[in-house]
């Protein structure tokens, strides 16, 4: 018999009364670091109820690791959870808190505190250990957090916006944990709406929109597939118009528009190639240029593509 | 494209926070800066000069805030629907003596007799209907007072709503003094209202004339002014133990603890060692005790009246002295 | 679920059994709850409370030992009402009114012979005292009148010599001068030598007066605990009791009544105390016959069923019913509601932990910690009650001290796996379910301690209360004797009070059944609310 992934999702779907949380979403996951990508109420937070089996599936199955989570707390063994509640036991030192829930798992006392301080190391708080949680900052919180999911070395991490709130260095040190973690061969679930945080992290994607499954796979290729679908390139320069006028003819361009003097929009079907040739027509213009943006390259304007696509 | 051309403000937002310094009446709008753009904006602190409403009015505001929530949910403070209900319950519950009054002028004579010396006017019943242990205080008026002034300044506390009476031009005695007459007037609206409904339909029913009335008049003024005393002590202690707690139902429970548990021991003592002061310590007991100093009945209590008195203007003056220390001290933010 | 068991097998390094991995999880959460209920300011309130509580019922035991027991006056004849010098006691025996000043024993008594009826003949002659009880004419020489009145040699208004009935004074002493030199009299005593004539419908008695001679006043003191309980425990016959003042059987009296019932109990023995005793030999009922027995010596008596009453009624009201009922309100309420509303619930959810076992290891760090304490305050009142109870064997003491202790631990379990059950039931009216049933827990205990017991059959504090009824007879098997002797002999000890014998045996009368039956019925109120818990919790969809 095969190993069963470490998620899998079959025609799954759930709704809230007349509200549709989850629409017919078919994945199975296993190994590497996944960002579930979506906006605001797109379904990540109920994906992950559904997955730690606090509200049941209204059609469809879950499995982790092949056992039902509504049925059976079983595979939480395996499995490491950091919600997006930032509700802790402020109470409690770094090291009472992770080794308590560690504990949960069956460890004896001094196994649990010996984990405890092991995974509250690798998260960078090692020194800190004997602090209650209260006192600390809301990226060293988070990193608790993740300490709490780690110490039973768990299979399968599940993390629920984890970089939400975080300043950039806290983010940073986040992310690092989490690649650290996906590269020891775990498999590695982490939600978030912003696109930029998840690229950093992995390139194996999942877009989530009003419930729906939009895109699975990975991210460059995905962006590939839209970079068939009309773009947008803004060029800020000094001459807006003296710079049109060498694009309007070329291939990937299918059209400019002005949005003041100094600023060109450029529409093409082909982002890459257009990219490809921009700087020699830019250069052959010798029009100064301040910037190139690709207004474009965020999960909104992705999110728009994907959606008007499918619908 | 035009709103690009625009040099300046990209839509207007008004911001209402209840920390705004602003009166929010004034045009607020935000500028959207342009991209690679710096912009600092001046910050203009302007007090409101113009005319306030009468501080009645303000307060009447807050007072009405917090009673119109009984019959409806929507733009006043909350009661919750079991609350409601409770409320209801009682209130019909506190009406019976009304219906067995109704019942004793329909039936046959003799019948009539024993209804009326059981739900007529007479001390025992006027004092009963506002002091009676069993149901009244026992049941009814201690879990009436406890599920409506249990919220009253803890939900402030946790959630830090206070802010936006303190942001405004409310005073903290304004505050305090609203949310005590709220309560104070739910509780009297169940207990003397239907203390007054009784010996009103007790005159009607029965057809009684001015002689009944001059006679019974007195009686049931003490009886009214017994009831007065008892909303007024359970509000006070209700709101004090609501004010140093951070949860409603804490503060019900201490209620509930308090008025029970007080009386109880003190029955227990007198029993077991012969003596009534510990009753004093008891709210219920000593307003019962000077109810029927009011009312015209014998005492219960082998203690001196006027200790009963005593301890309950100190109960109140304690409790009033906790409220106001806590409200003085309430945090402008979430605690 | 096979699956699910196979986990194991793949890598993770398997729990030394499953029972230690189980206990491991279960301490955890023991313990975490603890930790939690230590960090609330609730908790300590209440405690404090509970203690200071304890506390002052502890110095009011204290004081009554250091006072020790007055002698009471149970049957009340050392007082003197009419302020003649003379207790009741004493004029009872000498046949004279404690309520009138006037007569005092010594005194001269009048004592009739016999009396102008309401009907037939109504006149009689002769040297008496006469009591005239209406309206009468006396011909003959007056000699004194023992009642003082002011119209005395006065003439009487005309009416009256009209007609002799048409008195205008009613009911008061009343005499006058009449016309004819004869004396109107009404209601009143006087010594004559001639004829009374009564007014038809009314009477008059004739008699002697005593001479009146000194008798020295008895102190007050001498009719308190001048009649002792004589009861020999050897003895198992039911008639017992001797009447030591002479007041029932009337020995030594100067004027007795002789009309008196001496045998009130109907055992065919005057003037005994009647003491039923069960198989055993123990008392079940005392009937005694009335005045025998009936001024006991309190201190003798009182001392052991007053210090039983105060350790019965500290545990019914101060543990079973305060302690019990509103620590369960302030520390169980919250057990799974708050980690819900704080948003911590999921940390412990999403262990490999069931929820219905969760729920039961939540309960048990609640009850550990707050059960200790009320064990640990139980075995407190028992090291005080044992060293200033009275002398004797008090191991019983610790016995029942720990029985209620027990009780509201029980107790403590049940409200908390209820109030739990109704939080988990209704997320939005839990709470408010719980406070209203904690008001109704109140009432039910205050109705059965008043003796109700069909009504409060429905609740926990009922049955709470009845299990200390019974710990107490199985600790201390005489208590049903000295509440009978409290109820018989006019004791006031409270015992009677606040301890009533087990009413739910089936008849049978047996406390141990009584017991069992209350503990049977108590761990069904703490396992029905887990289960039905369990059930909701386990389908509930957690947000």
């Amino acid at each position: 018999m095969t190993k069963p992934p470490a998620v899998s999702l079959d025609h799954v779907s759930k709704w809230y009364g007349q509200v549709i949380g989850i629409n017919d979403i078919s994945i199975a996951i296993d190994g590497g670091v996944t960002g579930i990508l979506g906006m605001n109420g797109a379904g990540k937070s109920t994906l992950f109820k559904l997955l730690m089996g606090r509200i049941r599936p209204s059609k469809g199955s879950v499995r982790l690791f092949g056992t039902n989570p509504w049925e059976s707390p079983a595979p939480y063994r395996r499995i490491g959870y950091v919600s997006e509640s930032e509700r802790m036991y402020d109470w409690m030192t770094s090291i009472d808190f992770v080794s308590t829930l560690a504990r949960l798992h069956g460890m004896t006392r001094s196994e649990a505190e010996f984990r405890a301080e092991q995974a509250l190391s690798f998260v960078d708080l090692g020194d800190v250990l004997n602090k209650e949680v209260g006192k600390y900052s809301k990226g060293m919180r988070q990193r608790v957090k993740i300490a709490a999911a780690l110490v039973h070395d768990p299979d399968l991490l599940i993390l629920d916006e984890p970089l939400h709130g975080c300043d950039p260095l806290a983010r940073t040190s986040i992310m690092n944990v989490i690649r650290e973690i996906g590269s020891r061969g775990k498999t590695v679930l982490l939600s978030s709406h912003i696109l930029e945080e998840i690229e950093r992290i992995t390139e194996q994607i999942v877009i989530l929109h009003a419930g729906r499954l939009v895109a699975l796979g990975n991210l460059h290729a995905i962006r590939a597939m839209l970079d068939k679908h009309p773009h947008r390139i803004l060029i800020h320069c000094e001459d807006a118009r003296a710079l049109a006028s060498s694009f309007i003819d070329k291939q990937p361009v299918y059209g400019v528009r002005f949005l003041d003097n100094e600023r060109l929009e450029i529409m093409t079907k082909d982002l890459s190639e257009a990219h490809s040739i921009l700087p020699a027509l830019i250069l052959e213009s010798g029009v100064p240029i301040h910037s190139i943006e690709n207004p474009d390259d965020n999960l909104e304007s992705l999110l728009g593509y994907l959606v008007g696509d499918s619908g | 494209m035009t709103e690009s051309d625009s040099t300046v403000a990209l839509g207007e937002a008004r911001i209402e926070a209840a920390y705004g310094s602003g009166d929010g009446d004034d045009d607020s709008s935000a500028t959207v800066a342009r991209p690679m753009q710096g912009r600092i904006f001046e910050q203009i602190y302007r007090p409101w000069n113009g005319p306030l409403g009468p501080r009645w009015v303000r307060n009447y505001a807050i007072y009405r805030h917090h009673v119109y929530g009984i019959i409806s949910g929507t733009g006043h403070r909350r009661y919750h629907p079991f609350v409601r209900l409770l409320l209801l319950v009682v209130i019909l519950g506190s009406m019976t003596p009304i219906l067995m009054l109704l019942l004793s002028t329909m039936v046959s004579d003799d019948a009539t007799g024993f209804l009326n010396r059981m739900w007529g006017v007479n001390r025992y019943n006027l004092w009963g209907n506002v002091l009676g242990y069993f149901p009244r205080n026992l049941c009814m008026w201690p879990l009436l007072t406890a599920l409506v002034v249990g919220g009253l300044v803890s939900d402030d506390r946790r959630n830090g709503t206070s802010a936006i009476y303190f942001s405004r031009p409310v005073s903290r005695l304004d505050y305090a003094a609203m949310k005590w007459l709220s309560a104070a007037s739910v509780l009297a609206i169940v207990i003397l209202l239907t203390y007054m409904m009784y010996y009103s339909a007790a005159v009607v029913f029965k057809g009684e004339g001015w002689s009944f009335i001059a006679d019974t008049i007195p009686i049931f003024m003490g009886g009214l002014l017994a009831g007065i005393f008892l909303v007024f002590t359970y509000t006070t202690i209700g709101i004090a133990l609501s004010s140093i707690s951070t949860s409603r139902f804490t503060a019900s429970i201490s209620f509930l603890g308090y008025i029970l548990g007080s009386k109880l021991v003190a029955w227990l003592i007198e029993i077991q060692f012969d003596t009534t002061y510990v009753y004093m310590v008891s709210p219920y007991d000593c307003l019962a005790h000077v109810g029927q100093w009011l009312v015209g009945l014998p005492y219960n209590y082998d203690h001196p009246l006027a200790l009963s008195a005593i301890s309950l203007v100190a109960i109140n003056a304690a409790s009033l002295a906790i409220f106001a220390s806590r409200v003085a001290s309430l945090e402008v933010t979430r605690e | 679920m096979s699956r699910g068991d196979r986990i194991d097998s793949e890598g993770r390094r398997l729990a030394t059994t499953v029972w230690t991995a189980l206990d491991r999880k279960a301490g955890a959460i023991i313990e975490l709850t603890v930790r939690q209920l230590k960090n609330k300011t609730s908790t300590w309130t209440v405690m404090g409370v509970s203690v200071l509580l304890l506390t002052l019922l502890s110095a009011f035991y204290i004081d009554s030992v250091r006072e020790g027991f007055e002698s009471i006056d149970n049957d009340g004849d050392s007082v003197d009402f009419d302020g003649d010098g003379y207790p009741l006691g004493q004029e009872m025996k000498y046949g004279s009114s404690d309520y009138d000043e006037r007569e005092y024993p010594g005194a001269a008594i009048f004592i009739p012979e016999n009396q102008i009826n309401y009907w037939g003949v109504r006149t009689h002659s002769g040297n008496y005292t006469w009591q005239a009880s209406g309206p009468s004419k006396f011909t003959g020489s007056w000699e004194n009148i023992s009642t003082n009145y002011a119209e005395y040699g006065d003439e009487c208004p005309e009416i009256i010599g009209e007609d002799l009935a048409n008195t205008p004074y009613g009911y008061s002493s009343f005499a006058c001068t009449l016309a004819d030199n004869s004396v109107y009299v009404q209601f009143l005593r006087f010594d004559g030598n001639g004829t009374l004539a009564v007014a038809e419908g009314w009477n008059a008695e004739y008699g002697r007066t005593t001479e009146s001679y000194y008798v020295a006043p008895d102190p007050p003191s001498a009719y308190i605990d001048e009649d002792g309980l004589d009861w020999d425990s050897e003895n198992p016959s039911q008639s017992q009791g001797f009447d030591d003042d002479g007041d029932c059987t009337q020995e030594g009296y100067y004027l007795p009544t002789g009309s008196q019932n001496d045998d009130d109990n109907r055992n065919g023995v005057a003037c005994d105390v009647q003491w039923i005793r069960g198989p055993d030999g123990s008392v079940l009922q005392i009937n005694p016959d009335y005045l025998v027995d009936e001024d006991p010596v309190d201190s003798e008596l009182l001392g052991e069923s007053s210090h039983r009453s105060f350790i019965i009624a500290t545990g019914k009201i101060a543990f079973a019913m305060i302690i019990g009922i509103f620590m369960p309100l302030f520390l169980a309420l919250g057990l799974i509601r708050d980690e819900s509303e704080n948003g911590t619930l999921h940390y412990l959810l999403s262990k490999p932990i069931h929820r219905g076992e969760f729920i039961v290891y939540r309960l048990s760090g609640y009850l550990i910690f707050t059960g200790g304490f009320v064990l640990a305050m139980s075995l407190l009142m028992a090291a005080v009650t044992v060293t200033l109870g009275p002398d004797g064997n008090r191991l019983g003491d610790i016995n029942v001290w720990f029985g209620i202790g027990v009780v509201t631990v029980l107790s403590l379990a049940a409200y908390g796996s209820i109030f739990n059950a109704m939080g988990l039931a209704s997320p939005k009216y839990g709470v408010y379910f719980a406070l209203v049933y904690g008001v109704y827990e109140f009432a039910m205990a205050v109705m059965t301690l008043f003796g109700a017991d069909l009504v409060p059959i429905i609740s926990v504090s009922h049955w709470s209360l009845q299990m200390i009824d019974a710990i107490v007879i199985l600790a201390w098997p005489d208590t049903i004797m000295l509440a009978q002797m409290a109820t018989a002999f006019n004791l006031e000890s409270g015992l009677a009070f606040f301890w009533n014998p087990p009413v739910h045996t089936f008849g049978t009368g047996s406390s141990a059944l009584a017991m069992s039956l209350s503990v049977v019925v108590l761990l069904a109120f703490i396992t029905l609310p887990v289960l039905i818990g369990q059930s909701i919790f386990n389908r509930r969809e957690i947000d």
